[in-house]
């Protein structure tokens, strides 16, 4: 189920009545309806990867309370182990058999070994990036005694399922979401401002601005050899705020809906494109995930406490597997790889200078730098990504493609209107998550009615949350 | 209980401002006659009944059928990516036992298409709360937002700054206006064009089977028997395609065609001997020499089906 679909438009309002009428009762009911309601949210899409999903929360579950009653520590490593490797085994094999094998296959074959091998006709389930490294997260903070073990298994199951960030995060933590899962949620005004206010902005930044960008941007992607330099540059460019709105609605229709059953999320969005640096950039791009790559990655590797070169390493190794953790392509390899090396060298002139960013300039060379990397990222191929790059330093600058004027007119338009909320709240600093409490009803209201005004005129076509397909 | 009150007037400020949104673009697009959105659709339900030839199907007829060379008073209604639900619609809507020869341009491509469901129905949702056959039409094809019985102005989705433009700054006059709309070639599309037939070089798109979709016999049914009932001469043909490396597609349509007694005439290879690019916007479309030198030929082919 997504959620801009008729189904979710019924689905959402029974599950809602049904948990607050059930709040008078134990929070077991109001766990159990939700646990449902995310089974059957997940099970919409395809019934039989349900399996797979109850099949990796028992496991952690498990591993989770045998770690933790283990009485030795390499008993402990072990069931640390099993967890860890079943939970990337299923990763792998779901989303990256395929790209290994024919990776394996060409590499071998450039040296002269050629071997026979089988593509699997492989359905990638949704979410599984997402779910697993849930999982991850709590078995390895387990491991590292940071959290005990959750005895109760329907809270558990409800933490790696709860159906507003099953598909497509926000990444949450145990230590975070659990402590909420186990008390009592009340129904306050303030969430239900901050919720409502978030559902209507995430809805207008995926349905009406990052749909009408997508098509412009489809047109010329899918004929990048017979462009310009101009349209390529205006497309890649388009593309940098459709991913942009397209994730961070989908975040913000995710945490505002959590937030109609009391229950705050992590945020994951804090305007990005605002960002001095790419450093910067990756403290409000997809937070959850950077930051859950920095804690149980990058640190683990020794993050900088083991000298300059040792850091550096750390990074490149943290961003490539975080571009592999998107997609199975070497062109999410090449992204990764670009932020990393960027990284790294800012890591080194920022030391060198002793300065935190390079001010304006920064902002735009960074904007300039992830646009570069959102090729690879958009790109179906090394090849095209590489056309494109070059077809932007060859200065073939001539006419725009223009396509459908009207579209082209409606996606700048409602652009504008989503970058200009976005500079106000960068001015005011104030977060997206907060806007709703903080702002009057009569500002609330006229907000309200107009976003859903501007999605009922303006929405395009929908075509999936981009992020599904990790 | 305070959440519950503001949710009350949430919802009610969106369905009066959504009312107020309705009527005010309701009359907007009343005014409208221009435009390729609602204008052209407005400008064909209020000649329709007057009208002696008119000429349906997608792009493709839009810009290479000139009404003009027909003589009697014809009007071409080629839109932009329409296929035969929109076009089976659209003719009938036309006025009952009115003798009016409909031509409709049908692709080969459109019309095998395995999966088709009336994608294309999205274009007279405008018309949804004003016109009960299209209505009808849209209902009969589940392409009904069903949002729009309570929200109205969903019906305008898409189309409003064009809509408001047309209104204010309409870019022709409508009343000179056939529907016909020439391809002047630029320098930047010939040289697309020739990328395209570069990257196209030696590709072939042909198919091991033809299979029309269940909604399309659908509409071709529904199209021949409405045309018996009220006097329409229905014709159905093929425009010139650059190059065409695929004719198993073009011998099923004759096929088909045949079998439901349709009239029908394939010109997929009348620009054949002819190199010129010139004569093209790219491999399906024409320019305004190609697009003028086809329809003094139509006309004339068509000389006695349409007496």
């Amino acid at each position: 189920m997504i959620f801009n679909s008729y189904a979710f438009a019924l689905f959402f309002p029974i599950v809602f009545v049904l948990y607050w009428l059930l709040s008078k009762k134990n929070i077991l009911y109001q766990n159990i309806l939700l646990l449902v309601a995310s089974y059957v949210f997940y099970g919409w899409w395809d019934w039989r990867f349900l399996f797979l999903l109850v099949f990796s929360t028992s496991l952690d579950y498990y591993t989770g309370l045998k770690m933790h009653s283990a009485s030795t520590s390499n008993l402990k490593k072990i069931w640390f182990w099993i967890s860890v490797s079943v939970n990337l085994g299923f990763l792998g094999f779901f989303k990256y058999y395929n790209f290994f094998i024919t990776s394996l296959h060409d590499s071998f074959k450039e040296i002269g070994v050629n071997f026979n091998y089988s593509m699997l006709n492989i359905i990638l389930p949704v979410g599984i990036s997402f779910y697993t490294f849930h999982g991850l997260s709590y078995v390895i903070d387990i491991y590292k005694d940071k959290i005990k073990p959750e005895k109760d298994i329907v809270t558990y199951s409800l933490f790696v399922s709860f159906f507003p960030l099953l598909v497509a995060g926000p990444i949450e933590r145990a230590t975070h979401l659990l402590p909420q899962l186990k008390t009592k949620r009340f129904f306050t005004d303030k969430y239900f401002r901050e919720g409502l206010f978030q559902i209507t902005m995430g809805f207008f930044r995926k349905m009406v601005i990052a749909d009408s960008l997508a098509v412009y941007v489809d047109s010329i992607y899918k004929n990048s050899e017979i462009h310009n330099s101009s349209s390529l540059l205006l497309a890649s460019v388009f593309y940098a705020f459709q991913i942009y709105f397209d994730f961070s609605g989908y975040s913000d229709i995710a945490i505002g809906t959590a937030k109609l059953f009391g229950i705050k999320l992590l945020d994951n969005f804090n305007l990005p494109y605002f960002s001095k640096s790419l450093t910067e950039f990756w403290r409000r791009w997809h937070m959850s995930l950077s930051f859950w790559l920095r804690d149980y990655l990058y640190i683990s590797l020794g993050g900088n406490r083991k000298g300059i070169k040792i850091t550096y390493r750390n990074l490149m190794i943290t961003m490539l597997l975080g571009g592999l953790w998107h997609g199975a392509s070497w062109n999410f390899v090449i992204w990764g790889g670009i932020h990393g090396l960027v990284l790294s060298l800012e890591k080194f002139s920022f030391q060198k200078l002793k300065i935190n960013d390079f001010g304006f300039l920064g902002g735009i060379i960074t904007f300039a730098i992830v646009v570069l990397a959102w090729v690879f990222f958009r790109s179906p191929d090394i090849h095209s990504s590489l056309f494109i790059i070059h077809k932007f330093f060859s200065f073939d600058y001539g006419a725009l493609f223009i396509g459908n004027i009207n579209t082209l007119i409606n996606s700048v338009l409602v652009l504008l209107i989503g970058l200009s909320f976005d500079v106000y709240m960068f001015k005011k600093n104030i977060a997206i998550e907060s806007f709703g409490s903080r702002v009057s009803t009569l500002g609330l209201v006229t907000l309200v009615c107009f976003l859903t005004m501007l999605i009922v005129l303006f929405y395009s076509n929908s075509t999936n949350f981009i992020y599904f397909q990790f | 209980m305070k959440s519950f009150k503001l949710f009350i007037i949430v919802v009610l400020s969106i369905f009066i401002l959504d009312k107020i949104a309705f009527f005010c673009l309701l009359q907007i697009d009343k005014r409208v006659f221009v435009g390729e959105g609602v204008g052209k659709l407005n400008h064909f339900l209020k000649l329709k009944d007057t009208t002696e030839i008119i000429f349906f199907g997608n792009s493709r007829t839009n810009h290479n059928v000139n009404p003009k060379m027909f003589g009697k008073s014809t009007f071409n209604m080629g839109i932009n990516g329409r296929k035969t639900a929109f076009s089976t619609t659209l003719i009938q809507t036309l006025p009952k036992h009115k003798k009016q020869f409909v031509v409709l341009q049908l692709d080969p491509t459109n019309v095998f298409e395995k999966d088709y469901d009336g994608d294309d129905m999205d274009a007279l949702l405008v018309k949804y709360h004003q016109n009960k056959i299209i209505r009808k039409k849209i209902n009969e094809m589940h392409m009904e937002n069903y949002f729009s019985n309570v929200i109205w102005s969903l019906d305008y989705n898409g189309i409003v700054l064009s809509l408001v433009s047309n209104f204010v700054h309409p870019k022709y006059k409508y009343k000179k206006y056939n529907g016909y709309d020439p391809i002047k070639n630029s320098k930047a599309q010939k040289s697309i064009f020739i990328k395209r037939l570069k990257m196209n070089e030696g590709k072939n798109d042909c198919l091991e089977t033809y299979k029309a979709s269940g909604l399309e016999l659908k509409c071709l049914d529904q199209l021949m028997s409405f045309c018996k009932k009220n006097n329409k001469v229905l014709i159905v043909f093929t425009s010139p395609e650059y190059k065409d490396k695929c004719n198993k597609d073009n011998l099923a349509m004759k096929k088909l065609m045949a079998s439901k007694g349709i009239k029908y005439y394939d010109f997929t290879n009348f620009y054949d001997k002819n190199d010129n690019l010139d004569y093209w916007k790219d491999e399906e479309h024409l320019s305004k020499i190609g697009a003028e030198e086809f329809s003094v030929y139509l006309s004339d082919f068509l000389k006695n089906d349409l007496k």
